[in-house]
């Protein structure tokens, strides 16, 4: 690892770290710092709800690390993969097809969810991001440009899209407004339980990527290089559906269809520390989605909620992605 | 370009419909007066009346009328509704003004309706089947081309979209702005049965209907006594908790069954938004707690503390004295409009301060 590298961690793990704090620290209910700091060690406030304040406070900055950084980590796989600076989770209709699978549990009731409670949710939104990735892989076969690709993944979030739209037709009020909030993206609120699944559910895929180092590193140089080095690309191609599935799916069912960051983050990330080596990408990408899921989230509620999460993630991201665009066009890239 | 042009101009609207009614004076008709509600008034003429319905207080401005005309042999307006006419035909965009409808027992004079599927009653819904109710929603828009296919005589729409301070008919349809939700007592909102009782020509029953009811309240609310023990309302969504205005007409039903309300300082009509951590910080101290939210049906006190742990510290849960009303298992939108004596007994009840009554809508969570 080049000091310029270990610079760069030391640098995006403080800022998330403070960013973290300060989400603790700030908020309506007005608590000491000294008492923040205090229950975060065990003791109880001198109000008693306090504790639960800050456990919330807790929980929802837990949340936006594991989210951030697991949507930035699925975002590098992809354009690694699809050999395409645009691909992420959203872009590609990853994140469309969780929303579908959870729209289905939420919009089409038929009791899943008082039979199986948020599983309904988990298995729902896993089996709608697999089947659109698994869409995705085979149609790569037969589509050589990446730009191509690009757009029928955009056809495809139209496609859900319109899925979800027939299921709005038998849905009651209350589903639909639970989905429309749900669609507007937000950390918080989750339980324990629910946090404890959300971080296995990011943390391990994110170990299985140790194991797409070395396939990675391979594939930057095109799949042709990569099998000529000894990389098995059916397995490769199977680990980054399952990685990327739960992953998306997983962060979409617990905090919403949040945009943006699995694009913007590899490509600011790649810019900063002109590294092509994955043993450092993935582990720097994590950090700066984690750094990123929390500033949003700070932004959220310093607008006292009124401007949801994915108004937040867009107003980053989208400029990055246009910028990204038009060095695209420089580079001859054609639609 | 053209052709669509030609087509445009080619069509032809029919006039509105003529009047042939009835003096409601001679009728042996009642006529009703106006005492609680600030939304509407109805004004009696020579040659008929008319209902206005408008805006109060800070509310967004807005205004709309519906002139009814009697045949007397004078000259008639051609903007007025024909009462008399055997198959009047209503069209409503809420299933509030049908259970308004329904009370007057003219529930065959609705012809079309927003949200059919929401209609929970089973009897209502079979009317409404037989009847051949067409549906005018698609979400919460209305959807013109059904709505014109019913052929509704008067439709009964909602002020929300309302561009103009003074609303015009569309379509040829006499429209009426139906704004009841506004009011700020269920007294007041009742009274609009009134409005309802002289469209369809049931002002006698709808006269009986309303004086049954404000007895019955006024008799409630006079056994409240005035603890002074304070009260908050409903539940968070994500992060924001709303609370309804001090000025709204559930607060000012829980004040009638002798409660304060928390937050009745602060000012303004609309719902109050609170964070959540806000009102767990400030507002858990409150004696009582009541919550309108739409729940499984055996919602218990634990599932609301497995919601969010905090409950725990509030003072209410501590106490047990958690009033929930779930809107998933009772008509609280619909038929509750028209039961606020019942809904202050349950009140009453939950709050101990009567005793053998068996709740309807309120109850003390378990």
């Amino acid at each position: 690892m080049k000091l310029k590298h270990g610079i760069v961690i030391t640098l995006l793990v403080s800022a998330t770290i403070l960013l973290v704090i300060t989400n603790l620290s700030i908020g309506e209910a007005e608590i000491p710092f000294s008492s923040v700091w205090t229950i975060l060690f065990g003791a109880t406030g001198e109000n008693p709800v306090w504790s639960f304040i800050v456990e919330n406070r807790l929980h929802r900055s837990i949340a936006a690390v594991l989210a951030g950084g697991g949507l930035a980590v699925s975002g590098l796989i992809l354009q690694v993969f699809f050999r395409n600076p645009l691909a992420g989770p959203g872009v590609l209709g990853i994140t469309s097809g969780a929303s579908l699978g959870v729209g289905v549990v939420m919009l089409g009731g038929w009791g899943l969810t008082a039979s199986f409670g948020t599983w309904s949710h988990i298995l729902a939104g896993l089996i709608g991001a697999t089947a659109v990735l698994i869409l995705l892989m085979v149609l790569s076969r037969f589509v050589r440009s990446a730009v191509t690709l690009l757009v029928i993944g955009l056809m495809l979030v139209f496609l859900m899209s319109a899925f979800i739209d027939v299921l709005y037709l038998w849905a009651n009020e209350s589903s639909t407004r639970e989905y429309v909030v749900w669609g507007l993206g937000s950390f918080e609120g989750l339980s324990r339980a629910n946090l404890g699944y959300l971080g296995a559910f990011v943390i391990l895929p994110f170990l299985g990527t140790l194991l797409l180092v070395k396939p990675l590193n391979s594939l930057i140089l095109g799949p042709d290089y990569a099998a000529s080095v000894g990389t098995n690309l059916k397995k490769v191609r199977l680990l980054i559906i399952v990685i990327t599935g739960v992953m998306a799916s997983a962060i979409t069912v617990f905090c919403g269809p949040i945009s943006f960051i699995g694009i913007a983050v590899p490509q600011i990330i790649r810019r900063m520390t002109i590294a092509s080596n994955y043993a450092i990408l993935l582990p720097i990408v994590f950090i700066a989605g984690s750094l990123l899921g929390v500033a949003a989230d700070i932004v959220v509620r310093l607008s006292a909620n009124a401007l949801p999460l994915n108004t937040v993630t867009a107003l980053i991201g989208a400029p990055v992605i246009i910028w990204v665009i038009i060095k695209l066009n420089k580079q001859h890239a054609t639609f | 370009m053209g052709l669509f042009a030609c087509l445009w101009g080619c069509i032809q609207h029919p006039d509105q419909e003529t009047i042939e009614s009835i003096d409601p004076l001679d009728s042996g008709r009642v006529e009703l007066k106006v005492q609680y509600a600030q939304g509407f008034d109805l004004k009696y003429q020579k040659n008929g009346m008319h209902i206005v319905t408008h805006s109060f207080g800070t509310n967004t401005p807005f205004a709309d009328s519906l002139q009814i005309g009697f045949s007397n042999g004078n000259e008639q307006d051609e903007n007025s509704l024909n009462l008399t006419a055997e198959g009047l035909r209503i069209a409503c965009q809420s299933s509030t003004h049908l259970s308004f409808i329904k009370a007057l027992n003219a529930t065959d004079k609705v012809c079309a309706l927003c949200g059919i599927k929401y209609v929970t009653d089973k009897n209502l819904q079979n009317t409404l089947a037989a009847n051949q109710v067409i549906e005018i929603c698609q979400g919460e828009g209305v959807l013109m081309e059904p709505l014109l296919a019913a052929e509704p005589d008067v439709y009964l729409t909602y002020p929300f979209q309302s561009t103009s301070e003074n609303a015009n008919d569309v379509l040829g349809i006499h429209d009426l702005f139906i704004a009841e939700y506004l009011e700020k007592t269920p007294l007041a909102r009742l009274e609009w049965i009134k409005l309802f009782g002289v469209l369809l020509e049931k002002e006698g029953l709808a006269k009986k209907i309303f004086d049954e009811k404000k007895t019955l309240y006024l008799d409630n609310q006079s056994k409240a006594v005035e603890t002074g023990q304070t009260f908050i309302m409903n539940l968070p969504f994500q992060d924001n908790w709303y609370m309804p205005s001090s000025q709204s007409l559930v607060v000012n039903l829980i004040e009638d069954a002798g409660l304060s309300y928390l937050y009745a300082d602060e000012k303004g009509t609309e719902n109050i938004l609170h964070s959540k951590e806000s009102v767990w910080s400030d507002g858990g101290v409150s004696d009582y707690w009541i919550i309108i939210a739409a729940r499984p049906a055996q919602f218990s006190m634990d599932d609301l503390i497995s919601e969010a742990p905090a409950y725990r510290t509030f003072a209410a849960v501590q106490k047990n004295q958690v009033i929930f009303c779930n809107t998933s298992q009772v008509p609280y939108f619909t038929r509750g409009v028209l039961e606020p004596e019942i809904m202050l007994k349950d009140l009453l009840f939950a709050t101990g301060q009567i005793e053998q009554h068996d709740p309807v809508y309120f109850r003390l969570l378990q």
